[in-house]
């Protein structure tokens, strides 16, 4: 009973069937538009499940490898000659075999090949487990000329943020500059498609918004202040008269004295909207960028809304990384075995040679027959 | 320039043409001339796409209209490359591949036209690998279920030499499909890793990528495991390449993600 519970479980057919199924899941998920499948314990279990699978499998074809190529010396042996060659051994050279025994090889690196690609596939789900766990994701927004502290104590500071380049192009580009906890100063450039690495963190330019920019001045500090402001804020100096920020439109028009706005797109004809609070009440109002007021001792200067980047922070273990990269390079060179290395073995008869592949190879004995014919008719 | 594209389409569609006249009246000349028609098609599309990739300073890779010109063309291309190797007993691959190679073009000539500029997240060292390892995974199996077709046509009226031959070579096509479309996903995860932060997103097109190779993957399995052979594989072929066109054309058109090309 066991063995046989244990003989399904690392059958090629429980692993097609899992593989059927995870491909049915994936059907499902992608018509409905539900993403939680993935997610859900019944998926992942099918993965754990294929793991199993595999790692018997694969592991287990490890200790055949000389088995195979043994049947396959064996099956040359027994079978007839295809090939009329004549000068055999000389045939057998010109055309890679290698002679072991009265049986000669090609390809032998082939026999690797199925167990390569399982191993792959096995670390490759293992990789993928460890970065699902292991890694952590946060987005962030920064504004220029701000210091942001990420949860370890590194403190991101952003120079500059830019849509175009100077040929104008499109290029999400951010200056940063960073402190990290141990006092080093580093820093570079991210763009879309190159994180920066500051410390243990990556962090990747991953989309863009526009923040409301206001000057503020008081009767203490007459020197401006640039503030912005991405969500709603109330500036005042006592609590009780200021200016209500709300939100930004992107584009402001008058048509047949009707003011019509739209929240998004590009910035064409911006404008904010505010709240004055004052002893006056409260009154909302549209200004545009240029107006200057003068609320509850505050100088209210707003500019041109300016534009921020949105970013993700990301940690994860950089040896997880580079077990997916082996997992990946191993399948390749797996598949690459399998699908190109067919192995050969070819056996001395009196009248010509045998050649056995590990699967049929027909094709390649008719080019060998081609060959023939095509040297003896020369 | 793109009056080019337009001949590319008419030569290939005469191409078709002489092929199907040529068998149907077995006349040595019109397969002959079928042959060299379709490599002035081939040359033609050769240039118009080289020209485009000029024009637009990138590879001509970048949206559904060049994908599918480019698909149509490794079709065209893989034909030739297994006509030329095998002469003598893979003439009627010319006759499957051809209309093949038209059919695509004619999905291109649907597709708009006007060269765009890449979009930031397109602008990366793996751009090219990715897709143009898809472009040739897709032309693999495509040709993998011509012949496959070809094999449920004639499979009474043939004999069995043959059809292992052809079985042969739709299981060769559908193995190095499968390892480009291995490099495909790979190099997808590295990018999107690049792009995005994340390896995987589950973004449909990803996962229909993955669905696309579980099914070759069973169906590589399954010619082991049950020694299926002939028929049946003929007919795995075949409905695994209607995943493949689903994954190329249903995607974009009926599921929204990273991947469509905005
Ligand atoms: C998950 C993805 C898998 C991939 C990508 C994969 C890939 C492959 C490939 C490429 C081959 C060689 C096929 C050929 O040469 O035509 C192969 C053979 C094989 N696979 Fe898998 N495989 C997978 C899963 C499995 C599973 C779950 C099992 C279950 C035990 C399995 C068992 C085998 C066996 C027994 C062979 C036969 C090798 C031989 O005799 O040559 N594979 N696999």
């Amino acid at each position: 009973m066991m063995k046989k519970v244990f003989g399904f479980l690392r059958s090629m057919r429980f692993g097609m069937i899992l593989l059927t199924l995870i491909a049915i899941l994936c059907i499902a998920a992608t018509a409905l538009g539900n993403e939680t499948i993935y997610r859900s314990w019944y998926f992942i279990a099918l993965f754990a499940m294929l793991s199993i699978n595999l790692m018997f499998c694969s592991v287990l074809r490890a200790f055949s490898l000389k088995k195979q190529k043994k049947a396959l010396a064996q099956r040359a042996i027994q079978a007839e000659a295809v090939l009329p060659v004549k000068e055999a051994s000389q045939w057998l050279e010109t055309h890679h075999f290698r002679v072991e025994g009265d049986v000669a090889f090609r390809n032998t690196s082939g026999f690797l090949g199925p167990f390569l690609t399982h191993f792959a596939m096995l670390l490759l789900i293992l990789s993928a487990a460890c970065i699902f766990l292991l890694a952590q994701t946060q987005d962030l927004i920064l504004f220029p000329k701000e210091n942001t502290e990420l949860p370890d104590g590194t403190v991101l500071y952003l120079e500059s943020f830019q849509l175009e380049d100077e040929t104008g192009e499109t290029d999400y580009c951010s200056s940063l500059s960073a402190l990290l906890p141990d006092g080093t100063e580093t820093g570079g450039e991210t763009t879309v498609n190159h994180p920066l690495k500051v410390g243990r963190y990556k962090i990747y330019q991953q989309d863009y918004g526009y923040a409301a920019v206001i000057g503020l001045k008081t009767e203490k500090n007459a020197e401006e202040e640039l503030i912005w402001l991405e969500e709603p804020a109330f500036l005042s100096l006592d609590g009780e008269s200021g200016v209500y920020y709300s939100q930004i439109f992107s584009n402001v028009k008058e048509e047949n004295g009707e003011v019509m706005v739209s929240r998004s797109g590009d910035m064409i004809n911006p404008a904010y909207e505010i709240q004055i609070v004052d002893g006056e009440g409260n009154r909302t109002s549209l200004v545009y960028p240029g107006t200057v007021i003068d609320v509850g001792g505050i100088t209210f200067s707003f500019k041109d809304p300016g534009v921020y980047p949105g970013m993700r922070v990301k940690t994860q273990p950089e040896w997880t990384l580079w077990m997916l990269y082996l997992s990946f390079a191993l399948m390749l060179l797996g598949l690459y075995l399998c699908f190109f290395m067919i192995p050969e073995a070819a056996h001395i008869k009196p009248d010509g040679l045998s050649i056995i592949g590990r699967k049929d190879i027909s094709d390649r004995i008719d080019r060998y027959q081609d060959e023939l014919e095509m040297g003896s008719s020369k | 320039m793109n009056v080019l594209f337009t001949i590319s389409l008419m030569v290939y569609f005469a191409a078709t043409l002489l092929c199907f006249a040529g068998t149907a009246f077995r006349k040595d000349g019109v397969k002959k001339a079928a042959l060299l028609v379709l490599l002035i098609a081939v040359a033609a599309h050769i240039i118009y796409i080289v020209w485009r990739g000029i024009a637009a300073h990138r590879l001509p890779l970048a949206n559904q209209f060049e994908f599918a010109t480019m698909f149509a063309l490794m079709v065209a291309i893989f034909t030739l490359v297994l006509y030329y190797r095998n002469r003598t007993r893979m003439e009627w691959l010319l006759v499957f591949g051809t209309p093949l190679a038209f059919l695509l073009q004619s999905y291109a000539a649907l597709q708009p036209k006007e060269i765009t500029e890449l979009m930031p997240a397109l602008k990366s060292a793996w751009f090219g690998l990715h897709i143009g390892s898809a472009a040739l995974s897709y032309s693999a199996f495509a040709l993998a279920a011509a012949v496959s077709l070809r094999y449920l046509i004639v499979e009474k009226k043939t004999d069995e030499k043959h059809l292992t031959q052809m079985d042969y070579l739709s299981y060769r096509l559908i193995s190095f499909g499968f390892l480009m479309l291995s490099i495909v996903i790979f190099s997808g995860c590295i990018w999107a890793e690049q792009a995005w932060s994340t390896f995987w997103s589950w973004d449909p097109k990803e996962t229909w990528a993955l669905i696309t190779w579980i099914v070759y993957a069973i169906y590589l399995h399954q010619r082991l495991r049950l020694k299926w052979r002939g028929r049946k594989m003929a007919l795995l072929a075949c409905v695994s390449f209607v995943l493949v066109i689903f994954t190329f054309v249903g995607v974009n058109t009926l599921m929204s993600g990273l991947h469509s090309y905005k």
